[in-house]
This record gives structure tokens, C-alpha cells and sequence, in this order.
């Protein structure tokens, strides 16, 4: 980055080469120096002992003045948000329920009319027969008490 | 060039550049939101929401214990889009294989629909669950399924003319379905739906809400039902009749327990012509037929309310010949004199006629109004027929005669069982129903209230109607409906056999709209039967009073209803009665010069028979004690009575030449 940043520096920047270039001509079995050799391994030393930071007894209370207004937006913002989303996974939920509703009561209407099938009067008639199943006769059935709603006035005989 | 100056350079271009691409969006965003926005938001609306109907389910018929007589069974339509198939040969394999169709016809019509650039094909309608199940769990992208909905009648031909039958397109054509079309088929529904990218519904808005089809509960007991139905088209088949209907009826409620008509159709086969339409109308409802002699009974009631005629006025029946206004009229039997109650157990014409003689056109119109003829009775029924009674203005000299005895008039079942009701019911007139309020036992919505017949209406005096009672019981015991007669329940009715009239020949055929009508117990009627059979070559009391007898005893035992006559002795099987009680039809036609009706030939007796010597059993049955005891005295029989009232049963039956000494057992009940 720094040699690339150099070309843009224009005339006014130092010329670090000459140094080097000194360098070179007090021995001449000495290595080549790098490119920038002084940039990179430049070091200078700051002292910082010197440096007191401020006191600021504010910072702190900004510090959690913003934390607190950022999650209060952010709690703001989830409850904008929530009952929407929350709506539409309910909406999901509901649209498959309300097939599921559909598909049941299909299928019990298709249960009940098979029930119905197989018990109609004339099914059972048949199925009557083919076990020598009749009717009774009138002779035969035996009232036990008069039912409700029975509209006969008397009772004669046995069994009424 | 100061760096200063070139970096306050370089910002100004990094600005003009963003704001140049802010600007870029800024416009985008006004061409999108605003100046394209309804055309977007219509292509949006398009991919994103989908409107779909909602079908009302069509209400379910039940009967009055809650058993479904029709009822919807959800079904769905199965649709593919043609462009969209990759293997059309594939394709229409799979669904061949599960639909059960034929697979080189599905393949044909694939190929025709693709060549033909057309994205919708119905591949079948109405697919059971089963298939529908298979073919969704395949999830193929190109198949669709339209919901709907098909109409299922579980009994079959039971009912059918009451119930009715549905269209292709799910609209009542016959019956009930037809008649309350309005309060089964509800409104359909349309909702809009928001679909996601994967088509997946999330939230749907309801533009018009969806009303389901009200259910209907009937009055009709589908037990008392096949009874009926199974007897009639037993005897429409063995007497080689033309039609024949029947009808049950509560004559306290007026609900209609039984419509029964033969021939008869399966409601869940559609109509296939229109001779097929045509037999599917509620014979019972809309075809009214000249009664005959059933009608009797309300030219007798309407003489003890207005006049001072008794059941024991002698009537003078001229040796079964009548002048009347210059017509001669001969009757079936030739009868010197009858006492009214048996011009009715008898079934006199000439005696009806002398009866209605002395009640007068106006009054005998009347009262024939009374009991409900010539009106409709008001039933949810398609094409219901009034029937058809004269203005008095019409009546020609000889229409009493002609309206005495049951012609003249048109009724139909359903009108002679409303009549017959009114004698049942202590003479009020009671219009029957078919709809009953109150959710049925299986129902899940609410039952639609469609009738309201007001209060019943008096028509005779209730002193009137036991008398009626009496003298109908007469019929059965003494007279033309013997073969009425039931099996531990007390019976009253009457028999008819009215000529049919051909409209080619102009004239009056010797077949017979042969008819009884009856209720039981006596004593307090539950039930009212009436059964007509179209076209027959015997009389009432021999092919519709057996109907009576089969229909009413099952239906008094489905009921619950007690018994009123002993369990002991059943009644003896009485000998085959001639039963003739053709009512003449010709009398406003040319005169007769001969009886109408074949006679029936005596059984040949049977030479190897043997020869018993004692005395014979007389027929005690309908004869008060003292009137049994000063008969067997005179024929030497010993007699055993229990019970009080009047005969019903005795052992040994009437007829039996009993051994000298041999005691007799009569029953007696009131």
C-alpha cells in the first residue's frame, strides 16, 4: 500500500533513497537494501508516559444512553415487526389447517356414506335373508309398558 | 496541484457520482411506485392472490330418525394442463392407471388438447378420494385439482320420488331437491387468496361469504318406506298394473310417513330421456285419477251431518237398478234395500247415489270441499295437482250421482289420504307435511323450517267422524275390504275400483284404478294408508286391501303402537271375497244396460273332497255378544266368549263344519 500510495505523493515527498544509496557506497559487499527499506523497517519511538487522558465522567453515561436507545429501537422495531411475521407463519399454519379440515370432513362424509350403504333398509333385508331373518309378527313382539306416544286407548290381552 | 485541493477533488466526484446513482434510484423508484404502479401492482395481484370459489355444500336430506337420505360427499375434479407435461405419453399412462381410464383414448386427448395449444384439460370429474389421494401424493406440478362436490342418495330408489334427483350441475330437477332448491344449495363463496412463490396460501381475505345449504329433515320413516315401497311393486308386478302409488300419514300431524310410488327410479343414475324424466314425477302428487269408491265414505259423512239419516236408515237400493234423470244405472250387486252401513261395507252405487240424493248438490259439494278435494295440500312438492271437484255451475242433473260414488272428481293419493284423516283424526281437517322442524340426530347445521300449515281446520263433528269410524270398520269386518284385516290392530276402510277411462276410445275400460283407503287402530287411528294401483283387472278389496294390510301392520309394529285385539287367536283367514265395488263410471256417458265388471267364476268344487257332517261355523266377526249368543243358540253351537266390545277373532275360522259339541272361542274387543 505504501508503494502504491507513493507515486500519488507528488514532488514534495522525501527521498529516501539517497540514504541508501550512501549506505551502499561505504561497503560495497553489502547487500542491496529493499525497496523502501526505510519505510518498512522504520521505527519510531514514541513516548506516551507523558500522556494523561482526559478525564471525561460523561462517557459512560453515553456509553449506556446508547445502548439503551439502541435497544429500545431495536425492541421498538421487533415489536413493529413481530405480530407481522407472527401473522403470516399463522397465516401458513392456517391455510394448511383449514385443508386439513377440508380433507377430513371429505373423508367423513365418504365414511358416512359408506355407513349409510351398507345399512340401508334393503341391505339389511338381504343380509336379513341370506341368516333366515324375518319380520316378527304382530303375535310375537311384546310390549314391555306402554310406550311413550303410543296412541291406543286400551290394551287387551297378554304382553300389551 | 495542493493535496488539499486534489482530495477535496476527489470528493466532490465521489459525491456527483453518488448522488448521480441516488438519482438513478430515486427515479426507478418513482417510475415503479408511481408512475407504473397500477400496472405492477396488477401483475403483483396476479402472481400473488389468487380468487378462488368456495362451494357451498348442498344441504343433507334426512329422514325423521336422522338418516341421510341425500347427502354431498366432497369430490374433486381432476385437470391437467397440457403444455406442461413433459412426457405426455407418460403421462397420460399414470393417469390412466389411477383414474381407471381407457390410456389410448387419455393419450389421444392429451395430444389433441397439446396441438391445439390448450392449457386446460379436464381429465376426469367427480374422482373418489382414493384416486384423489394417489394422484396428490404423486405431486406432479401439472396436475390440478378443482374442488366440488357430488350428490349421493346411500338408499338408492328408496324415496326417490319424494327426495328427488339432482343435475349435472348440482341443481335440483325432481322431488324435494327440486322443491327446496332455494334452502339446499346456499350461496357460494368467493375469498381472495395471497399465494407465496410457492403457490403456498397464507392469508386469505373473503370477498362474499359462502352459505351452506340448510338440511332438510322429513317426515318420512325410511323403515315404513321400504315396507311400502316393497309392497307396492310386489303388487303392481303380480296384478300386472300400469302404476301404483301409497301413502302413509299421521292423521293427528299429517305427516307423511310413506310416499311410495312404483315404477320407480335410482336418483343416483342421471336422467337419461325424457321418458325417464317423466317417470320420475311423484305419482302420489301430481297424477289425480278418478277415485271411486273410496269416495263414499265422505258422501256417507257429509249425510250424517246433514241430514237425519243413522248407519241404520234403510236404503232403498231398487234391486240394484236406479233411474236417474233419465239414465238407468245398474249397480255391481242387485241390493233391494241396505241399511247405510252397509251400502258402505257393501258398496252399494245405488244406495251411495240414493244417499247423496238426499243430501243435496250443494251440501254434497261442500262437504266435498270440506275434506280437502280440489284443493292443493300445499307440499314443497314439484308439480303438485289440485285434484279437480266441479263448480256447481258445471254439474250436470246426474253429476251427484256421478260425485256420490266417486267420479266426476279428480283426487290424488296424498288428497284421499288428507280425507281419509279427517275421519281418522276426530274430523278436523290436518294438511299433510313432509318437513319437519328440529335438527335430525346425524345433522350438523341447522334444519330448515319450510312448511307452515296453520291450524287444522274442522271439518265434520267429532261425533261425525266415530261414527265413520265405525261404519269403515264395517267395511273390513263384513264387507268389500275384508283382506284389510290386520294381525293384532282393530282396521277401518274402504275399498274403490273406479273404472279407467281411455282417452283414445272415449271410453270406460274394465281396468281398474283399484284403491284402499284405511287406518288403524279403530280406536284411536295412528296411522292413515291409502293405496292406489293404476290399471288393475281385479277390484280394491282384493289387490290394494292386502297392500293396506302388509304396509299398516309393519308400519303399526315400527311404530310401537299396542296392540287392541287379542294375541291369542289370530283372525281366520277368510275365504276370497268377489269384493266387487266398481263405483259405475259411464253414468254421465251412455247408458248401461248390463253390470260393469266381470264377475268372477265360482271355484269348481273339488269331487275328492270329503263330505263333513255338522254344523258350519257362522261369521261372527263385527256382531255384538248378544247378537253372537242368540246365533249359536239357534244353530246349537256351543260358544266360549271373552273379552267385551264387538267379535274380532274367533277359532275355528267362519265356514268350518265343526263336530257336534265342538265349542267355538269368540273374542270380543271394543
Amino acid at each position: 500500500m505504501a508503494t502504491a500510495v507513493r507515486p500519488m505523493m507528488g514532488r514534495g515527498t522525501p527521498q529516501p533513497l539517497a540514504t541508501a544509496e550512501e549506505h551502499r557506497m561505504e561497503d560495497s559487499f553489502l547487500l542491496r537494501p529493499f525497496p523502501n527499506e526505510d519505510v518498512y523497517f522504520h521505527v519510531k519511538k514514541i513516548d506516551n508516559t507523558r500522556v494523561v487522558r482526559a478525564a471525561d465522567p460523561e462517557a459512560r453515561a453515553r456509553g449506556w444512553k446508547a445502548i439503551g436507545i439502541v435497544s429500545i429501537a431495536a425492541m421498538l422495531l421487533i415489536g413493529v415487526l413481530l405480530p407481522g411475521a407472527y401473522g403470516l407463519l399463522a397465516g401458513y399454519q392456517v391455510h394448511q389447517l383449514k385443508q386439513e379440515q377440508q380433507a377430513l370432513m371429505a373423508e367423513q362424509q365418504a365414511l358416512r356414506l359408506e355407513a349409510e350403504l351398507l345399512t340401508s333398509p334393503r341391505q339389511l333385508e338381504q343380509w336379513a335373508e341370506r341368516h333366515g331373518l324375518s319380520d316378527p309378527k304382530p303375535e310375537k313382539v311384546i310390549h314391555l309398558g306402554t310406550p311413550k306416544g303410543s296412541l291406543a286407548y286400551h290394551k287387551t290381552g297378554t304382553g300389551n | 496541484m495542493n493535496p488539499k485541493n486534489i482530495t477535496q477533488n476527489r470528493v466532490r466526484w465521489i459525491a456527483r457520482v453518488s448522488l448521480l446513482g441516488f438519482a438513478l434510484i430515486f427515479g426507478r423508484l418513482i417510475q415503479l411506485q408511481i408512475l407504473d404502479h397500477a400496472d405492477l401492482l396488477q401483475q403483483a395481484r396476479t402472481q400473488q392472490v389468487k380468487t378462488v370459489e368456495v362451494q357451498a355444500p348442498r344441504g343433507t336430506i334426512f329422514d325423521r330418525n336422522g338418516r341421510p337420505l341425500a347427502m354431498s360427499v366432497p369430490v374433486d375434479t381432476v385437470i391437467v394442463n397440457p403444455q406442461r407435461i413433459p412426457d405426455r405419453g407418460v403421462a397420460a399412462e399414470i393417469l390412466a392407471k389411477i383414474l381407471g381410464l381407457d390410456q389410448d383414448e387419455l393419450t389421444r386427448r392429451v395430444e389433441t388438447a397439446f396441438k391445439a395449444g390448450r392449457g386446460y384439460l379436464v381429465v376426469k370429474k367427480h374422482v373418489n378420494p382414493e384416486e384423489a389421494n394417489r394422484l396428490k401424493h404423486l405431486n406432479l406440478e401439472w396436475v390440478e385439482f378443482r374442488p366440488g362436490a357430488r350428490r349421493y342418495y346411500p338408499n338408492g330408489s328408496l324415496a326417490a320420488h319424494v327426495v328427488g334427483s339432482v343435475n349435472h350441475e348440482q341443481e335440483g330437477d325432481a322431488g324435494l331437491e327440486q322443491g327446496l332448491n332455494d334452502e339446499l344449495q346456499g350461496h357460494t363463496g368467493v375469498v381472495r387468496m395471497t399465494t407465496d412463490v410457492r403457490r403456498r396460501g397464507f392469508n386469505t381475505e373473503i370477498d362474499s361469504a359462502m352459505m351452506s345449504g340448510q338440511d332438510v329433515r322429513l317426515t318420512i320413516d325410511r323403515r315404513i318406506q321400504h315396507v311400502a315401497e316393497r309392497s307396492l311393486a310386489k303388487a303392481v308386478i303380480d296384478h300386472n298394473c300400469k302404476t301404483g302409488s301409497l301413502v302413509v300419514m299421521n292423521p293427528h300431524t299429517g305427516e307423511l310417513l310413506a310416499v311410495a310410488n312404483y315404477p320407480t327410479f335410482d336418483p343416483n343414475l342421471p336422467v337419461q330421456g325424457p321418458d325417464d324424466m317423466a317417470g320420475r314425477r311423484n305419482l302420489a302428487v301430481v297424477a289425480p285419477f278418478e277415485p271411486g269408491s273410496v269416495f263414499k265414505v265422505f258422501t256417507i259423512a257429509a249425510a250424517l251431518e246433514t241430514t237425519n239419516l243413522t248407519p241404520d236408515t234403510v236404503i232403498n237400493c231398487g234391486r240394484g237398478v236406479i233411474n236417474l234423470f233419465g239414465r238407468i244405472i245398474h249397480d255391481h250387486d242387485p241390493y233391494s234395500a241396505l241399511s247405510m252401513a252397509d251400502v258402505l261395507a257393501k258398496s252399494s252405487n245405488i244406495g251411495a247415489i240414493q244417499v247423496g240424493l238426499r243430501v243435496g248438490e250443494q251440501r254434497l259439494h261442500e262437504y266435498v270441499k270440506r275434506f280437502g278435494f280440489g284443493d292443493q295440500t300445499g307440499l314443497p312438492l314439484p308439480a303438485e295437482s289440485s285434484g279437480r271437484v266441479f263448480r256447481l255451475s258445471r254439474w250436470t242433473k246426474s253429476s251427484i250421482g256421478s260425485v256420490a260414488m266417486g267420479h266426476e272428481v279428480l283426487s290424488t293419493t296424498v288428497q284421499l289420504a288428507q280425507g281419509a284423516a279427517v275421519v281418522a283424526n276426530g274430523g278436523l281437517l290436518v294438511r299433510p307435511r313432509i318437513t319437519v322442524a328440529g335438527p335430525a340426530a346425524g345433522a350438523i347445521r341447522n334444519v330448515a323450517l319450510v312448511e307452515d300449515k296453520g291450524q287444522p281446520v274442522r271439518a265434520i263433528k267429532p261425533e261425525t267422524a266415530i261414527t265413520m269410524r265405525q261404519l269403515m270398520e264395517g267395511v273390513v269386518l263384513r264387507g268389500t275390504g275384508r283382506a284389510a284385516r290386520l294381525d293384532g290392530y282393530s282396521s277401518a276402510g274402504k275399498t274403490g275400483s273406479a273404472q279407467i277411462y281411455d282417452e283414445e276410445t272415449k271410453h270406460y275400460t274394465h281396468k281398474y284404478n283399484a284403491s284402499f283407503m284405511g287406518f288403524a287402530p279403530v280406536a284411536n287411528p295412528a296411522l292413515v294408508v291409502v293405496v292406489t294401483l293404476n290399471g288393475a283387472s281385479k277390484y280394491g278389496g282384493a289387490v290394494a286391501a292386502p297392500v293396506f294390510r302388509e304396509v299398516a301392520g309393519a308400519a303399526l309394529r315400527i311404530l310401537d303402537v299396542p296392540r287392541d285385539l287379542p294375541d291369542q287367536l289370530t283372525p281366520a283367514a277368510e275365504p276370497e271375497q268377489p269384493a266387487n265395488d266398481v263405483a259405475i263410471a259411464e253414468l254421465g256417458r251412455p247408458m248401461l244396460t248390463e253390470p260393469i265388471g266381470p264377475k268372477p267364476a265360482p271355484p269348481a268344487p273339488d269331487p275328492n273332497a270329503p263330505v263333513l257332517i255338522g254344523p258350519r261355523v257362522p261369521d261372527f266377526s263385527g256382531k255384538t255378544m248378544r247378537a253372537v249368543l242368540e246365533e249359536s243358540v239357534a244353530l246349537g253351537l256351543k260358544v266360549r266368549f271373552s273379552g267385551k266390545g264387538v267379535a274380532r277373532a274367533q277359532d275355528p275360522a267362519a265356514g268350518t263344519v265343526i263336530a257336534a259339541g265342538e265349542p267355538v272361542r269368540v273374542q270380543f274387543a271394543r
